[in-house]
């Protein structure tokens, strides 16, 4: 029998012990803070990807799940005087069950029609937090401020643990998921749902739990979000920018796949702060989304995830030469 | 042999296009009923309804006695009836072998390794019967039209179906190609693997090889049906297929 390594395993080893030993070399706390929000991003990204990213019903309204988490765990705080980790869970599970609900009767249509559909829900929630008669539950344009946030600046390392074991508490069993055959099923509806109900799936069943999954880690996302900000406001949570980024990081890391995300997001994050000495203001923000759309083009399966593949042939080259 | 599967007064309309017409036949265990029928006579619409890809306007499906027109695609398919497509379709990112995987699990879903092993046997078995021994790792772009029926077969063999429904199967083989698949579905129907099918072709030869009975159809309505050499030989038939100039 052939020699053979699991080389996933050995690529997340690598990768928790980079990301776990980046504070004892990282002195800068600025760069921690960035990479903090990184480890948040990641919700983001792999929220979309578990869901749009695997069944192929592209979302372009994944902000208002993330939104719904944002100010359900604001307003819960900042409102209700409940504290911090209470409050995360309970939006999670609040964006969740909600988002679940509201996305149910779109699955009737797929396609551009799941995608317009999709576009509408964060400008909807903007709309909301917006009018006159919530202003004072939201906190309307301003937003909600201050808000609890995990710790103050120079115990930035816990909260970069704290946002770092969360991401890989959510990330791995998702990886997971998605190499289970359930995982296979999902990607099975992107490329042909009929052929799926054709094999005695109900396919609604599997966009369910995509989606349900989805909506509360894109929820835990938002909670942690606003919470490591210290404010909830619309620009700064339900922005389409924020969207374009989520986008730009599945399809450069690997759509359907969950790594190439993860690895996408921090790539985002880190290309977003390392530009801004040289690009300031829209010129940052244009200059990434070329990068980005420059990325997609060369590779549209994703730059990452043709990475790791490569990595995994060489590896089990050597294994078998040795 | 008893009836297995009643087709009663079957109507579906789009429009002002009647598709299929009070269409009515039956199929016995263990037989292989060919479906026969010019371009546009309502054979693959009568699949359609069949597996539930369009609502019937009137009319019922019965299954072993029981009625199944209300059910929903994955419905049927968990009651006994699996079908091949017209135009082979597949999972492009996936295996042969992922692929029989996939359609042994129908509700058996399990993140765990266990049963693994039955299940990788099971699926190597599937494969030699429909010949893909050799392309188990291989994905569809890498496959020939042969192969890419087979795997659709294979497929449909995997989710354990007691009728099997053969859309066109030997469209764009060749001779000896077709003769292959018929190999195939032969051993298969022998071994009760499964025990009935239903094929629709325009390779009438190809047809007369296996078939046990033949329904023929025509602007969506029955126009003939019995033993092959009856129905290719019956004047309505004769019409549908050459038009005017059957004398």
């Amino acid at each position: 029998m052939k020699k053979q390594i699991n080389s996933s395993v050995l690529g997340w080893v690598v990768l928790i012990i980079i990301l776990y030993s980046i504070p004892i070399y990282m002195k800068n706390l600025n760069w921690l803070g960035i990479l903090t929000f990184a480890n948040i991003f990641v919700l983001f990204a792999i929220s979309w990807d578990i869901s749009s990213g695997h069944t192929g019903y592209l979302s372009l309204g994944h902000t208002f799940f993330i939104g719904l988490g944002g100010y359900a765990s604001g307003m819960l705080t900042h409102h209700l005087g409940f504290s911090l980790f209470p409050s995360i869970v309970i939006s999670s599970l609040f964006a969740m069950v909600l988002g679940t609900l509201i996305i149910i009767p779109a699955f009737r249509v797929r396609g551009p029609y799941f995608l317009m559909l999709s576009f509408a829900l964060p400008l909807f929630l903007t709309g909301i937090v917006r009018i006159g008669y919530f202003t004072d539950y939201t906190g309307g344009h301003m937003g909600l401020f201050p808000l609890p946030v995990f710790a103050s600046v120079p115990d930035r390392y816990k909260v970069y643990y704290l946002t770092l074991t969360i991401m890989l508490l959510i990330g791995i069993p998702l990886w997971r998921l998605s190499k289970s055959e359930i995982g296979h099923i999902l990607r099975a509806i992107y490329n042909d749902e009929e052929l799926v109900g054709n094999l005695g799936f109900n396919p609604f069943k599997f966009k369910l739990l995509a989606f349900t999954v989805s909506n509360f880690v894109a929820g835990l996302g938002g909670a942690l979000w606003v919470h490591n900000m210290g404010s909830v406001a619309p620009h700064s949570i339900l922005d389409l920018y924020i969207m374009v980024q989520i986008v730009i990081a599945v399809m450069i890391g690997g759509e359907g796949t969950i790594i190439g995300p993860i690895l996408g997001a921090y790539f985002c994050v880190i290309l977003l702060e390392a530009l801004q000495p040289y690009a300031p203001g829209p010129w940052r923000l244009l200059i990434f989304t070329l990068i980005g759309a420059g990325m997609i083009a060369v590779k549209p399966t994703g730059i990452f995830i043709a990475i790791c593949q490569k990595l995994d042939d060489f590896i089990q080259k050597k294994v078998r030469g040795s | 042999m008893s009836k297995i599967f009643e087709v009663e007064n079957l109507k579906k309309s789009f429009g002002s296009i009647e598709a299929v017409r009070n269409v009515c036949f039956d199929v016995k265990q263990g037989e292989i009923l060919g479906i026969i029928g010019p371009n546009g006579a309502g054979k693959t619409t009568l699949f359609n309804l069949i597996m539930g890809v369009y609502r019937q306007d009137d009319g019922k499906l019965l299954l072993r006695g029981h009625d199944i027109s209300r059910l929903k695609t994955f419905q049927r398919v968990n009651k006994g009836i699996s079908r091949t497509f017209q135009f082979a379709r597949n999972f492009s990112s996936l295996t042969v072998m992922q692929h029989i995987r996939m359609a042994m699990l129908s509700d058996k879903l399990s993140l765990s390794s266990k049963g693994e092993q039955e299940r990788d046997r099971e699926a190597n078995r599937i494969a030699d019967v429909v010949k893909l021994g050799g392309s188990k790792s291989k994905y569809p772009g890498e496959l020939n039209i042969e192969e890419l029926r087979k795997l659709e077969l294979s497929m449909a063999l995997a989710v354990k179906p007691d009728i099997l429904l053969l859309d066109e199967m030997f469209a764009g083989l060749t001779e000896t190609e077709s003769k292959d698949i018929i190999d195939i579905i032969r051993t298969m129907i022998k071994s009760g693997d499964p025990t009935t099918a239903i094929i629709i072709d325009h390779n009438l030869a190809a047809l007369s090889e296996i078939v046990h009975r033949v329904v023929a159809i025509d602007l969506g309505e029955k126009i003939a049906e019995g033993s092959f050499e009856q129905v290719i030989s019956d004047q309505a038939v004769k019409k549908a297929y050459l038009g005017e100039y059957v004398q």
